[in-house]
């Protein structure tokens, strides 16, 4: 079974179906790419995965647990991560704090031991330290770790947000569009880290626009269309299907 | 790092002691009496767990004086009544104050826009309706008296200089206790949910029970303040605690800005100079001249903040102590833009 399954879930938006009956699966340490076009039903399904939407319709189902409605932040607490399409850093927080603040779920420390300076205060400032400043030189950000995430580029302020979800050390990462406003290289440079994360075993779900980047690094593609899966597949079968051919260009024709 | 990390102790320090010089002149100057220095104090107490409210839980308070009555009246009923030892009702006013905050907060966080202010605003008017109307226990409109001293250990604290000591003490330990949180785990979470509900919620911060600490927290400084207040009045009574405290407090976070915990001191001396001014000057021009003309300059000074110095005084002193921290050198790396100059001053 998979790690992630979704059951027949549908969305309404007042009288808008914007997922209807959908089912899928994400497995671990595979890169699974949710594609289609604009309105399909991509970032309204990463909601209702992640418990920030409750489904009219269907069950959500995460390492074979029934998460459906519940809250946002006792989906993240089991180990669902995310990153949203129009960036959510926080204000005037350096690199590292948003690491940091990834960790909370890992941490215990309560508002009294952190008054008071406890110890367990003291023990996991230092791990919370010494596990963002490794993955903050894995992303490339050790150099800026003590800025506000809001001083840097545009790419590098994606890359925070995948940092933040990563410090939480999550088995299913959820990315919406983590490449748009990219420059081709740095897309790239996500690709392969979205490669190299998969090999140790995380399950990916990522929405991308980026067909090229879909093709090349992801294992299993699920499209889209007007709320309802139209195909899934290995990439290189689904490029193929003539109904996703049809999807894609109805959307340029329009 | 060295100048902005200790930058704030200073600015603490540098007000302790202008506040300590002025005390045996304060009767002699100009919109000042002794009286004012203490309660300038006592206020920024209160006000700095409003800042904490409204700048991490988002959330507009009209009620923060009922929190501040909750440790006036707990501390008048239980050391003028029954006799507790003054820590231990203050503890008490404490704990009252939290637990009401936290089933408040419960309310009204499914609450959103314009009614969060408004179920603050009738929970400040519920409390002081109680206080004036339950005569057996409060004494009604009259008010309760005869609250002793208070008392620590072999330490009496029944002056002006004496309570002003006391007031600053314990402002201390509210910065320290609020910087030491800030730069932790759950002030981190804080701070996350002021900037991203919905970023907060998804690293698995609970953010309802989140705010509805923060709240109890808030109500927890208030009530500090208030237990304080009432030994140092020895006397309290319902006006002291009803719409105008409110606004009062929400005026001194405002001008004094809620980024920052250090703008509750420093809104609060702009507020006690404009309402002893106002007190003062208003029936020179306007003969028979009773009434609260402090609300007009309160007013007044909100306006010229929110206009001038949006993240209020403390965003303006944040931003000269980054220009003297610039100008002695002492910062390390280039910077990367004007964000960094809040970040220390937390």
């Amino acid at each position: 079974m998979s790690l992630l399954q979704v059951e027949d879930v549908t969305v309404e938006f007042g009288g808008l179906r914007a997922l209807d009956g959908v089912s899928m699966g994400v497995d671990a340490g595979r890169v699974t790419a949710l594609i289609g076009p604009n309105g399909a039903g991509k970032t309204t399904l990463l909601n209702v995965v992640s418990g920030v939407l409750r489904p009219g319709r269907g069950r959500v189902r995460f390492r074979g647990r029934d998460v459906t409605g519940w809250p946002q932040h006792r989906v993240a607490g089991l180990g669902v991560a995310r990153t949203f399409q129009n960036l959510q850093l926080f204000g005037q927080m350096t690199v590292r704090e948003h690491l940091l603040v990834g960790r909370y779920r890992l941490t215990r420390t309560s508002f009294l031991e952190a008054v008071l300076r406890l110890p367990r205060h003291f023990r996991e400032e230092k791990e919370g330290r010494e596990a963002s400043d490794a993955l903050l030189s894995r992303l490339g950000l050790a150099d800026v770790a003590d800025w506000p995430a809001s001083a840097l580029p545009y790419g590098r302020q994606r890359l925070v947000e995948v940092g933040r979800a990563l410090a939480s050390e999550p088995s299913l990462l959820l990315l919406d569009e983590p490449t748009a406003g990219l420059s081709g290289a740095e897309a790239e440079e996500v690709g392969r880290l979205l490669r190299r994360l998969a090999a140790e075993g995380l399950a990916v779900l990522l929405v991308e626009h980026h067909m090229d980047l879909v093709m090349s690094y992801s294992d299993w593609v699920v499209v889209l269309d007007h709320g309802v899966v139209i195909a899934q597949g290995p990439p290189e079968q689904v490029q193929s299907d003539p109904q996703v051919i049809e999807a894609y260009l109805g959307e340029e024709a329009a | 790092m060295g100048l902005r990390r200790w930058a704030p102790l200073a600015l603490w320090a540098g007000a302790f002691g202008v506040g300590v010089l002025l005390m045996p002149i304060a009767d002699a100057l100009p919109f000042l009496t002794r009286a004012n220095l203490v309660v300038f104090a006592l206020h920024g107490i209160a006000a700095m767990g409003l800042t904490l409210v409204m700048g991490f839980a988002g959330q507009v308070s009209l009620g923060h004086a009922a929190f501040y009555g909750v440790g006036a009246y707990t501390t008048a009923l239980l050391t003028a009544k029954v006799d507790w030892h003054p820590l231990l009702a203050m503890a008490a006013g404490a704990v009252i104050a939290a637990v009401l905050a936290a089933l408040l907060g419960r309310i009204v966080f499914r609450l959103r826009g314009h009614f969060l202010a408004m179920a603050t605003l009738a929970f400040g008017l519920v409390f002081y309706v109680v206080m004036r109307s339950w005569d057996s226990l409060t004494g009604g409109n009259q008010g309760t008296g005869g609250i002793p001293d208070f008392t620590l250990g072999p330490l009496r604290f029944d002056s002006d200089t004496s309570m002003y000591l006391l007031a600053w003490a314990v402002l201390l330990l509210g910065l320290i206790a609020a910087r030491n949180l800030l730069s932790s785990r759950p002030g981190r979470a804080l701070v996350a949910m002021g900037s991203s509900e919905v970023a907060a919620a998804s690293v698995g911060i609970d953010v309802a029970r989140t705010k509805m600490a923060v709240f109890a927290l808030g109500a927890v400084y208030a009530s500090v303040a208030g237990s304080l207040y009432a030994h140092y009045v020895t006397y309290v009574s319902p006006e002291s605690f009803g719409l105008l405290p409110s606004l009062r407090f929400l005026v001194i976070s405002t001008v004094g800005g809620i980024d920052s915990v250090w703008g509750a001191p420093l809104g609060s001396a702009v507020v006690v100079l404009l309402t002893e001014g106002t007190r003062e000057l208003v029936p020179r021009f306007v003969s028979g001249a009773t009434g609260s003309y402090e609300i007009v300059a309160y007013g007044l000074a909100l306006v010229l903040v929110l206009l001038f110095l949006p993240r209020g005084l403390a965003g303006g002193a944040a931003l000269l102590v980054r220009r003297a921290a610039e100008w002695a050198g002492t910062r390390r790396q280039p910077a990367p833009t004007a964000a960094l100059e809040e970040v220390e001053l937390r």
